[in-house]
C-alpha cells in the first residue's frame, strides 16, 4: 500500500507545482498560499471517488470481467474530468480571479501545465514510439 | 463528521490488518522434477518508474517474493533502468532472481527482451530487434500476440523469435484470445520449419491483478539468470492457459501434471479467503467514508 502511494506521489507533486504557477500568475489572491492549496486539493473528490470505484472493481469483479469493467471505468473518467473542472472553476472564481473568463483561463492553465508533465512521467519513454509514428505519418502526408 | 472520520480509520486499520495476515508470503520449498529445479517465473512485468505500473521496482521484488516467484523480468517500456534498480535491490535483500528486461514497443508490435544489459532500439524490425537481444545474450519473446498484431509480423520476424506468450491475462477477459495465442505459436512454428517457440506465460503486471498470474515454470539447472536463459533457449518450460490447459515441452508437461499446485498458482481463479474479503470490503468502505468525511477542509 505504501509502495503504491509512493509510486503515485508524482500526481500531487505535479498538481502542487502547477497550482503554484497559476497562483503566482493570478491577479487577485483571496487566501494565503497554504490555505489555497488545502482548498484546491479538496477539489480532487471526483477523482478520489473514481479511483475507489476502480479499486472496488479490482476487488469484487471476477477476473474474467475485470477487463470489461476497467474499460467501462475508463470511459466513465469523463465524469471526474468534467466534475473537477467545475469545482476548479468555482475555486478560481472565489479565490484568485473575478471574472468567469479568467477562471476558465486558470482552469486551462492548470491542466496545460500539470497534465502533459504527468502523462510524460507516467507513460514514460514508450510514448515516444507512438508519438514518433504519428509525427512521421503526418510528415509523409 | 468526527464519527465518520473515526469509523473510516477503524475500517482502514481492519482492512490493513486482515490483508496483511491473509497476504503472507508463499514459502514453498524448491521443487525438483526430472533433474531440473522448477523455477516459477514472470517475464513480463512493469514498475511505476516510466512504465505505467503501480509499484516501484523494489516493491515489485517484494510482491514477487510474496507471490512465490523465483524469478522475474521487469520489462520497462523501451527502457531498462527500473529493472537494474530492482536487480540491485533483490541482490541486497536476497529476493528472487531479477532479469533485466525491456518491452520493446512499436506501434505495430510489442516484443519482450529478457536477459539483456542495455536498451534495444525500437525503430527497427522484430528480426533486427531479436538479433540485438541475442547479441546481448538474451531471448526475444512475442508479447501478447493477439490477432491485431499478426499482420505486422513477417516470416523472418517469426523465425527470429525465441518464445511467445501462450498465456496472458487477456485470455480471461475473452475466451477467443487463447486460440489466437495458439494460432500465433502455430504460425511461428511453421515459419521456423517446425521448430516450436518456447511457451511463455506472463502477467503483464501493471498494478491490478496479480504478479505471477499466468506464470512460466522454467526447468533450469538452478535459479541463476544464465541457467534460466539457457532453459528458455532449450524450450524447457511449462505454462498453464485457460481452463488449466498445459503448454510447453510435452515430457515436462507430463512431469508437472503430478503437481496440481503449479497449475493452481498460475490460474486466475485462486479463491479468496474470509480474511481477504474482510480486507477488501473494509478497505473500500473505509476509503469511501474517508473521502466523504474530509471532502471539505
Amino acid at each position: 500500500m505504501l509502495d503504491g502511494a509512493l509510486s503515485f506521489l508524482f500526481i500531487p507533486v505535479i498538481e502542487l507545482a502547477a497550482f503554484a504557477c497559476v497562483y503566482a500568475m493570478a491577479a487577485r489572491r483571496e487566501l494565503p498560499f497554504a490555505d489555497a492549496v488545502n482548498r484546491f486539493f479538496a477539489g480532487n473528490t471526483p477523482w478520489l471517488l473514481w479511483l475507489v470505484t476502480l479499486a472496488a472493481a479490482g476487488c469484487f469483479v471476477p477476473p474474467q470481467y475485470t477487463g470489461r469493467a476497467f474499460r467501462l471505468l475508463e470511459y466513465a473518467a469523463v465524469v471526474p474530468i468534467l466534475w473537477s473542472m467545475v469545482i476548479d472553476f468555482r475555486f478560481f472564481r472565489d479565490t484568485t480571479t473575478q471574472s468567469p473568463r479568467h477562471a476558465i483561463r486558470d482552469v486551462i492553465r492548470m491542466r496545460a501545465i500539470a497534465w502533459p508533465i504527468g502523462i510524460a512521467y507516467f507513460f514514460g519513454i514508450a510514448i515516444w514510439s507512438d508519438a514518433a509514428f504519428i509525427l512521421s505519418q503526418w510528415v509523409r502526408r | 463528521m468526527k464519527v465518520s472520520r473515526t469509523l473510516s480509520i477503524i475500517l482502514l486499520v481492519v482492512a490493513i490488518g486482515a490483508g496483511t495476515i491473509a497476504d503472507r508470503p508463499v514459502n514453498a520449498p524448491p521443487l525438483t522434477l526430472g533433474g531440473y529445479r522448477v523455477i516459477a517465473a514472470d517475464f513480463h512485468t512493469h514498475s511505476s518508474t516510466w512504465s505505467d505500473g503501480a509499484l516501484t521496482p523494489w516493491g515489485m521484488v517484494l510482491e514477487a517474493r510474496r507471490q512465490g516467484l523465483d524469478a522475474i523480468a521487469i520489462t520497462g517500456h523501451n527502457q531498462v533502468s527500473d529493472a537494474k534498480v530492482a536487480r540491485w535491490f533483490s541482490r541486497l535483500t536476497g529476493g528472487p532472481t531479477v532479469l533485466i528486461g525491456e518491452e520493446i514497443i512499436t506501434p505495430e508490435h510489442h516484443v519482450i527482451a529478457v536477459g539483456i544489459d542495455h536498451i534495444v532500439e525500437w525503430r527497427q524490425s522484430v528480426e533486427a530487434q531479436a538479433e540485438d537481444v541475442h547479441r546481448q545474450g538474451g531471448v526475444a519473446i512475442a508479447a501478447h500476440p493477439f490477432d491485431e498484431f499478426w499482420p505486422y509480423y513477417t516470416e523472418a520476424d517469426l523465425r527470429a523469435l525465441d518464445g511467445t506468450e501462450i498465456c496472458h491475462p487477456g485470455i480471461y477477459g475473452r475466451a477467443s484470445r487463447q486460440p489466437e495465442l495458439e494460432m500465433f505459436a502455430g504460425s511461428a512454428r511453421a515459419a521456423a520449419g517446425g521448430r516450436p517457440l518456447t511457451a511463455i506465460g506472463s502477467s503483464d503486471f501493471h498494478g491490478f491483478g496479480r504478479i505471477g498470474l499466468c506464470r512460466t515454470y522454467v526447468f533450469a539447472r538452478d535459479d541463476s539468470a544464465p541457467a534460466i536463459l539457457d532453459a528458455l533457449r532449450a524450450r524447457r518450460t511449462v505454462v498453464y492457459g485457460l481452463h488449466g490447459k498445459a503448454y510447453g515441452d510435452p515430457a515436462l508437461v507430463q512431469l508437472a501434471a503430478g503437481h496440481p499446485e503449479l497449475r493452481d498458482a498460475a490460474a486466475a481463479d485462486a479463491p479468496a479467503g474470509a480474511l481477504d474479503w474482510i480486507s477488501r470490503v473494509c478497505g473500500i468502505a473505509g476509503l469511501l467514508l474517508l473521502i466523504v468525511a474530509v471532502r471539505r477542509p
